[in-house]
């Protein structure tokens, strides 16, 4: 398992706030823990699946999209918190976060 | 700019904007193919039977260009497969069509290219990927295999070892990946990527006839689809017809 330093936290959380606000043309003060991408940012699944790509490139991340799509069933992120905090597992855990 | 007006068949929209079509799949958020027929080859015929149409752009309405077919659909079919089989024929024959056209055709191609996304971009001749596009054929991933000509089409753009990892795993390949590859030819900024379609065609076509387009492109088909002497008698044909109307 990967360490998740502060530091990191805070990249991995802006990354994705930066990452709405571009793909859902919506000015990032706009946004905030509660918004929700499907009801709020008229976002889809496939969003999710952008980021994935986004953070695999720029964290070297060992993750398949079908694993992501097994542990998004049983674990659905509805709001972009829930996406920050899915987006932690997915560093630290990389293809193991199924198994959580 | 010179805008005809809109038409419409199956889950696409067809316009011309300054002598260049352009075919946008529009079926909610995520363009889904509902079924491999997705337009009337027909209408298709007609709306690029206009005159002067010096290429075709084939995009997708909204954030991606397509998340591929409708894998309820392909359930629904598991009991049936010759209906399935039969919408299958007509699809390939859509993109046979598009593949076989002598215009220039580019795929402009966001966010998503998934499955028949992917097999539809690969019957254009070039493909113009925004840096946010995704790429795969991730049908063996769900336990099949790619039904709409991707096995044929995707080894002839990067080869047959590139293509069958890619098929194989079913892995998604991001825009700049995919410019290594081959399998698109130019990556622009977000959401350019329709404005670079254009000026690509505008530039690639800039001071040449209609007809030169036209013979260069069929020709270049020929040498593909027909036997190599069929397709060195025809281009001698074109290159006669040029040179009737050599203006140097």
């Amino acid at each position: 398992m990967k360490n998740l330093t502060p530091e990191l936290k805070e990249e991995i959380r802006e990354l994705v706030f930066e990452f709405f606000s571009e793909e859902c043309e919506v000015e990032l003060d706009e946004l905030s823990d509660e918004t929700t991408i499907l009801n709020d940012l008229d976002g889809d699944s496939l969003l999710f699946v952008e980021l994935v790509e986004l953070m695999k490139k720029k964290y070297d991340l060992n993750i398949q999209l079908q694993t992501i799509g097994k542990y998004l069933l049983k674990n659905p992120a509805e709001t972009i918190a829930q996406v920050v905090e899915t987006s932690y597992l997915i560093y630290q855990h990389e293809n193991e976060i199924v198994n959580l | 700019m010179m805008t005809q007006e809109q038409y419409k068949s199956g889950i696409t929209t067809f316009e011309v904007n300054n002598g260049i079509g352009i075919l946008t799949i529009n079926n909610g958020m995520q363009n889904k193919i509902s079924e491999p027929e997705f337009l009337e080859l027909d209408s298709l015929k007609q709306w690029l039977s206009q005159e002067d149409i010096k290429g075709l752009i084939i995009t997708g309405k909204g954030r991606h260009f397509s998340a591929g077919a409708d894998v309820d659909y392909i359930k629904e079919c598991k009991n049936n497969p010759s209906v399935l089989g039969e919408k299958l024929t007509k699809g390939r024959a859509i993109l046979n069509y598009i593949e076989t056209l002598p215009i220039v055709t580019v795929a402009a191609i966001s966010g998503v290219c998934f499955g028949a996304g992917l097999e539809i971009a690969l019957s254009c001749q070039f493909r113009i990927g925004a840096s946010n596009a995704l790429l795969a054929l991730p049908e063996s991933n769900l336990g099949i295999m790619p039904g709409l000509t991707g096995t044929i089409r995707l080894p002839k753009k990067i080869g047959k070892t590139k293509a069958l990892e890619m098929i194989i795993t079913g892995k998604t390949v991001p825009a700049d990946e995919a410019l290594e590859l081959g399998l698109v030819d130019k990556v622009v900024p977000n959401k350019n990527h329709v404005s670079a379609a254009t000026q690509f065609i505008e530039e690639l076509t800039e001071n040449k006839t209609q007809l030169q387009i036209n013979s260069i492109i069929q020709s270049v088909n020929n040498a593909i689809y027909e036997t190599e002497e069929q397709a060195m008698i025809k281009e001698l044909e074109m290159f006669l017809e040029l040179v009737k109307d050599i203006n140097i």
